[in-house]
C-alpha cells in the first residue's frame, strides 16, 4: 500500500514543476499551492493536525498574495528556462538519486521526503539562475520547500516551532515576490503638488523621478540582446525596437508580436 | 512579557503601518508609535526575560536587549529624519518585521527556528524596495529576490548543521564545511560583500534612499550576530576543507574592508559613499565569522552594536544632507559644512563612533577581530582600513569647507534676510524636485522677510501659495503669512516696523496666529534644522556605545541562546567525551546555566552539557572529524 507521504512527496514534487514550468502566474500561484500544502505532509510521524492547518492556511495567504498580485494584469513569466521536458527529465532523475542514495543512516524521516527535497532542489536551480523576478521568487520557494523536505527526512519531523517559523518564512518569501513584481504606482497617476510647500508631507519615493518623457520615436537599432534560451522579456523588447519605457513595470514589458512571450488577456486595472 | 511586548508592538507596528499608507500620515504615526513601543518594550528585556511559543523557548539576555533597543532606536532616528525630510515611511513597517524576526532569531532556543526566523526578517527588506528606476537593468529587486531566496536556503539549510544527522560518510567534516560555506555566502550577500557589492550600491536609486539601513546595516547585524555566535562554537574543528573555505572567507572580508573603503574614497554619489562605507565596515561581521573563537565572539558583538548605530547615523546624515540641498553629487555639494555645520558636526561624531579612539570599546573591538581572524602578516589591516576610512569622510569635510557651490548657495538652509528673501521670491521654482523642496522650505522664511520690508502679508502668501501649488499652496500661504509675523520681527527692519506690518499681515488675511500655529510655523519652517538635530542626536548616542557606555561593553560579554544551544551539540575538537562536556564560557549569560541541563540526543540518547539550554538536535558525542 502507498503511504501517505509518498503521495505527499510526490505531489509536493508536481506542483513545483507546475509553479517553475508554467506561464499563467495564476498557475505558477496553483502550483506552489499544491506544494506548499503537500510539503508538511510529507513526513512521518504525521505532524499534528495544528500544525497542518497552520501550514496550511499559510500556504493559502502565499497563494493568494501571489495571485492578488497577478489579478489586476497580465503578468507572465517566461516558463521553463530549459524546457519542461529536460526540467522533467531533471526532476526524475533527481528524484531517482534521491530514492536510491541515503547518506544518512538511519533516516529519520521517509525516503520519499528526501527525494521529493533533492527533486525540488535540482527543479529550483533554473529558475534561481534567471532574470524573471516571478520565477526567481518561485525558485526561492520551491528551494526552500525542497530543504524543509531534505530535513524532514534527514533530522526528523519539524516540531511545531519549526512548522510555524517555516510557514512564515514561506508566506514572507512568496509575500516578497508578490510585492516585487506588482506594478508601481506612476508618478503621473497620483496627484502632484505643483510644489511642494514647507511642512508638507508627501510621499517622495519618487523624489528621484523626472516626469514623464515625452513620446520618442522607436529606435532603429535593436539593443544586444544575450544568446540562449534564458532570454528574458526586457531583452527581447530591447530586441524589438521600442526602448523600454521607464514608465512600464518590467513585468508589463512584453512587446506585441514578441515571439516567445505570451500576453496572457490583460484585463483593466482595477480603480 | 517584554520580549511578548517587544513583538506585539513590531507586528501590530508594521501591519497597521503597511494598512495605513495609504492615509500618509496616520501610516507614518503608527510606524513611529510601534518603533518607540519597541525601544522601551527592548529596554526591559533582560536575562529573566521568557516566553514559550508552542514548543520553543524564547529567552532573552542583557545583548538581546541591548541589540533590539539599538536596533529599533536607529531605526526612529532614521524614521524621523525621514519624516523631517518629507520621505517615505514605508521604512518603518519594513524595520518592524524584520525587528521582529530578528527579535526571535536571536532568542530562540533551538536552532532550527533561531535560523528560520532569521531568514524570515530579511524578507522584510523587500517592502523598501519598489521604487521603479529609470534605467531597469539594474533592477534592485531582481538582486534582492535572489538575496532573500539565498538566504533563506542557507539558514535553513545550515540548520542541518546543527540537527546533527547521522551521516554514512566520512563523519560531519562535509556538512559543517558546507554549512559555515553557507553561512559564509549568505552573510556576504546580504551585507554586500565584496564581490556581492553591486546591488547593494545601487540600492539606493533601486529603492529609498534610506532603504541600505535596514538592508545593509540592520538585517546583517541580526543575522551576523546569530552566525558569529554559532560559528564560535561550532565549526571549531579542524579539517582542510573548511580551513579553505575560512581562507576565502578572510579573502573576501580583507577586500571588503579595503576596497569597499576605496570605492567609497573614489565615489561622487553621497548614496555610494555610504553605500561602500557601509559595506567595508561589514567586512569585520566576516572577519568575526572567520576567527571561530569564543574570543571573538564578544568584540563582534560589540562591534555589531556600534555598527548599527554608526552606520544609520550615516545614513540619515547622507539624507539630511541630501534633502538640505537638493542634491547628492559630492561636486554640487561644495561648500556644505559652511550651511549645515551641524551635520558636519554629526558626520565627525559618526566617523570617531565607527573607528573609534584607542582605548575605546570600539577600536579595541576592530583590532581585536583583526589580530583573531587575520595571519599577522595582515594585522596592518587595521591601520589601513583606519586610514582609509579617515581619508574618505576627510574628503567630505573638505568638500563640505570649499566655497557653497550653486545648489549649495541656492538651498538657503537658515532663514534669509534682505536681498536673499527678495532674491528667493524673483528665483523660478528648481527644476528639480529636491532643490524645489529645499528652497520651498526657505521660502516661506524669505516671503515673511520680504513682508517685513515692504509687501503685504496677503502678498506674500499668495506668491508663496502660487509657487508652492494647488492644496499645498493654501497650507503654505498660511504659514507664510503666518512666518511674517514670527519672523519679521527677529529682523531689523521687522524690529523697526514690526508693530505694524505683522498686524497688517494678519489682518489682511483675516486670521489670528495663535500661539500654537506659530510655533507649529517655527516647527515647519526649520526642517531641516530638526533633521540635523535627529541625526546629531543619533551621532552622540553612537559615540557613547563606541566608548562602551549604555551598558554596550557589558551587555556584550553575554551571548544569545543559540551560543547555548550550539554547545549542547557535539562539537568535533577537542575529542569530546562525557567528561569533557562544554565547559562555560566567560561569553554565557548567567541565566542560561539556570536552565534544563539534559538534552535529549537525535538519537534518543542524552547530552549531558551541565549548561546547556535545551535543544532537540543534540545527538551523541562523535569521534573526531576527518
Amino acid at each position: 500500500m502507498i503511504q501517505p507521504a509518498v503521495i505527499a512527496a510526490v505531489a509536493a514534487v508536481i506542483g513545483g514543476v507546475v509553479a517553475v514550468s508554467v506561464r499563467d502566474s495564476r498557475l505558477v500561484a496553483l502550483g506552489l499551492l499544491l506544494a506548499l500544502v503537500a510539503s508538511p505532509l510529507a513526513s512521518s510521524p504525521e505532524p499534528a493536525a495544528l500544525a497542518i492547518c497552520f501550514r496550511s492556511i499559510g500556504a493559502l495567504l502565499a497563494t493568494y498574495l501571489l495571485w492578488a498580485s497577478a489579478r489586476s494584469q497580465s503578468i507572465a513569466s517566461e516558463g521553463s528556462g530549459v524546457g519542461a521536458v529536460a526540467e522533467l527529465a531533471a526532476v526524475c532523475a533527481a528524484f531517482a538519486v534521491g530514492w536510491f542514495v541515503v547518506p544518512v543512516k538511519p533516516l529519520a524521516g521517509p525516503v520519499a521526503a528526501q527525494a521529493a527535497g533533492i527533486a525540488l532542489i535540482a527543479l529550483a536551480l533554473v529558475p534561481l539562475a534567471g532574470r524573471d523576478v516571478l520565477r526567481v521568487g518561485t525558485g526561492a520557494a520551491v528551494l526552500t520547500v525542497g530543504i524543509s523536505l531534505l530535513l524532514q527526512a534527514w533530522v526528523g519531523p519539524a516540531t511545531s516551532a519549526q512548522q510555524i517559523a517555516m510557514t512564515v518564512l514561506l508566506v514572507g518569501m512568496v509575500g516578497a515576490t508578490s510585492l516585487l513584481i506588482s506594478p508601481i504606482p506612476l508618478p503621473s497617476s497620483r496627484p502632484v503638488p505643483a510644489g511642494p510647500s514647507a511642512g508638507d508631507d508627501v510621499e517622495s519615493d519618487s523624489d528621484d523621478l523626472p516626469a514623464p518623457p515625452a513620446a520618442t520615436p522607436a529606435r532603429t537599432v535593436s539593443k544586444p540582446t544575450p544568446a540562449g534560451p534564458l532570454h528574458d522579456a526586457e531583452s527581447r523588447v530591447g530586441a524589438v525596437g521600442a526602448p523600454p519605457d521607464p514608465q512600464v513595470s518590467p513585468n508589463q514589458r512584453f512587446a506585441p508580436g514578441s515571439p516567445r512571450v505570451r500576453r496572457l488577456h490583460p484585463r483593466d486595472p482595477r480603480q | 512579557m517584554s520580549l511578548l511586548a517587544f513583538l506585539v508592538a513590531c507586528g501590530a507596528g508594521s501591519v497597521l503601518g503597511l494598512a495605513g499608507r495609504a492615509s500618509g500620515r496616520a501610516g507614518r504615526l503608527v510606524g513611529l508609535v510601534g518603533l518607540f513601543a519597541a525601544i522601551l518594550a527592548a529596554l526591559f528585556i533582560g536575562s529573566t526575560t521568557r516566553l514559550s511559543v508552542a514548543d520553543v523557548t524564547l529567552a532573552g539576555s542583557e545583548y538581546s536587549g541591548r541589540f533590539l533597543a539599538c536596533a529599533a532606536g536607529s531605526g526612529l532616528v532614521l524614521c524621523l529624519v525621514a519624516l523631517a525630510s518629507g520621505r517615505s515611511g514605508r521604512l518603518a513597517p519594513a524595520a518592524l518585521a524584520s525587528f521582529a524576526g530578528l527579535a526571535v532569531a536571536i532568542t530562540a532556543v533551538d536552532p532550527g527556528v533561531a535560523l528560520t526566523a532569521g531568514a524570515v526578517a530579511t524578507t522584510a527588506g523587500a517592502l523598501v524596495l519598489t521604487r521603479q528606476t529609470i534605467d531597469s537593468e539594474p533592477d534592485g529587486r531582481l538582486a534582492e529576490m535572489r538575496t532573500i531566496g539565498l538566504v533563506a536556503a542557507v539558514f535553513v539549510g545550515a540548520a542541518m548543521a546543527l540537527a546533527h544527522p547521522a551521516w554514512t560518510g566520512q563523519g560531519d567534516s562535509p556538512v559543517f564545511v558546507l554549512g559555515f560555506c553557507g553561512l559564509g555566502i549568505g552573510l556576504a550577500v546580504r551585507s554586500g560583500a565584496v564581490p556581492f557589492h553591486v546591488p547593494a550600491v545601487r540600492m539606493g536609486s533601486g529603492g529609498s534612499p534610506l532603504a541600505p539601513a535596514l538592508l545593509l546595516v540592520w538585517i546583517p547585524a541580526g543575522l551576523g550576530v546569530v552566525a558569529i555566535s554559532w560559528s564560535a562554537t561550532t565549526f571549531g574543528i579542524h579539517s582542510d576543507w573548511l580551513e579553505a573555505v575560512v581562507a576565502a572567507v578572510q579573502v573576501v572580508a580583507v577586500a571588503t574592508i579595503v576596497l569597499g573603503a576605496l570605492a567609497a574614497l573614489v565615489h561622487d554619489e553621497l548614496e555610494e559613499i555610504v553605500a561602500y562605507s557601509i559595506v567595508a565596515d561589514a567586512g569585520f561581521v566576516l572577519l568575526a565569522l572567520a576567527a571561530r573563537s569564543d574570543a571573538a565572539a564578544e568584540p563582534a558583538r560589540m562591534w555589531l552594536l556600534a555598527f548599527i548605530v554608526a552606520k544609520t547615523g550615516l545614513v540619515a546624515w547622507a539624507a539630511a544632507v541630501s534633502h538640505s540641498f537638493g542634491t547628492s553629487n559630492l561636486g554640487r555639494l561644495r561648500g556644505w559644512l559652511r550651511r549645515t555645520p551641524l551635520l558636519g558636526l554629526a558626520l565627525v561624531a559618526i566617523v570617531i563612533a565607527t573607528l573609534g579612539w584607542p582605548g575605546s570599546a570600539v577600536f579595541g573591538a576592530r583590532s581585536t577581530l583583526i589580530r583573531l581572524a587575520l595571519p599577522e602578516g595582515l594585522q596592518l589591516l587595521l591601520v589601513g582600513a583606519f586610514v582609509l576610512s579617515l581619508a574618505y569622510t576627510g574628503r567630505l569635510l573638505l568638500v563640505g569647507l570649499l566655497s557653497p557651490a550653486e545648489d549649495v548657495a541656492a538651498a538657503t538652509v537658515s532663514a534669509p534676510a534682505g536681498d536673499d528673501a527678495v532674491a528667493a521670491l524673483a528665483t523660478p521654482a528648481p527644476t528639480k524636485r529636491r532643490g524645489s523642496r529645499a528652497a520651498a522650505v526657505a521660502l516661506p522664511t524669505a516671503t515673511a522677510s520680504a513682508a517685513g520690508e515692504a509687501v503685504p502679508g496677503k502678498v506674500a502668501g499668495t506668491v508663496a501659495g502660487t509657487v508652492a501649488g494647488t492644496d499645498a499652496g493654501k497650507v503654505a500661504g498660511t504659514l507664510a503669512v503666518a512666518s511674517a509675523s514670527a519672523t519679521a520681527t527677529a529682523t531689523d527692519q521687522g524690529a523697526k516696523d514690526g508693530p505694524t506690518r505683522p498686524q497688517a499681515a494678519t489682518g489682511e488675511s483675516g486670521t489670528t496666529p495663535d500661539l500654537l500655529r506659530k510655533l507649529l510655523t517655527v516647527w515647519r519652517l526649520n526642517r531641516t534644522l530638526e533633521a540635523s538635530l535627529v541625526v546629531a542626536v543619533g551621532a552622540a548616542v553612537a559615540v557613547i556605545l563606541a566608548s562602551g557606555g549604555l551598558g554596550a561593553s557589558d551587555a556584550s560579554q553575554f551571548g544569545i541562546p543559540l551560543d547555548t544551544a550550539a554547545r549542547a551539540t557535539s562539537t568535533p575538537l577537542p575529542p569530546p567525551t562525557l567528561a569533557t562536556a562544554p565547559t562555560p564560557a566567560p561569553t554565557l549569560a548567567p541565566h542560561i546555566t539556570a536552565l534544563p541541563s539534559i538534552s535529549p540526543g537525535a538519537g534518543g540518547s542524552a547530552n549531558l552539557s551541565p549548561s546547556a539550554a535545551p535543544v532537540k538536535t543534540a545527538v551523541p558525542v562523535h569521534g573526531p572529524a576527518n
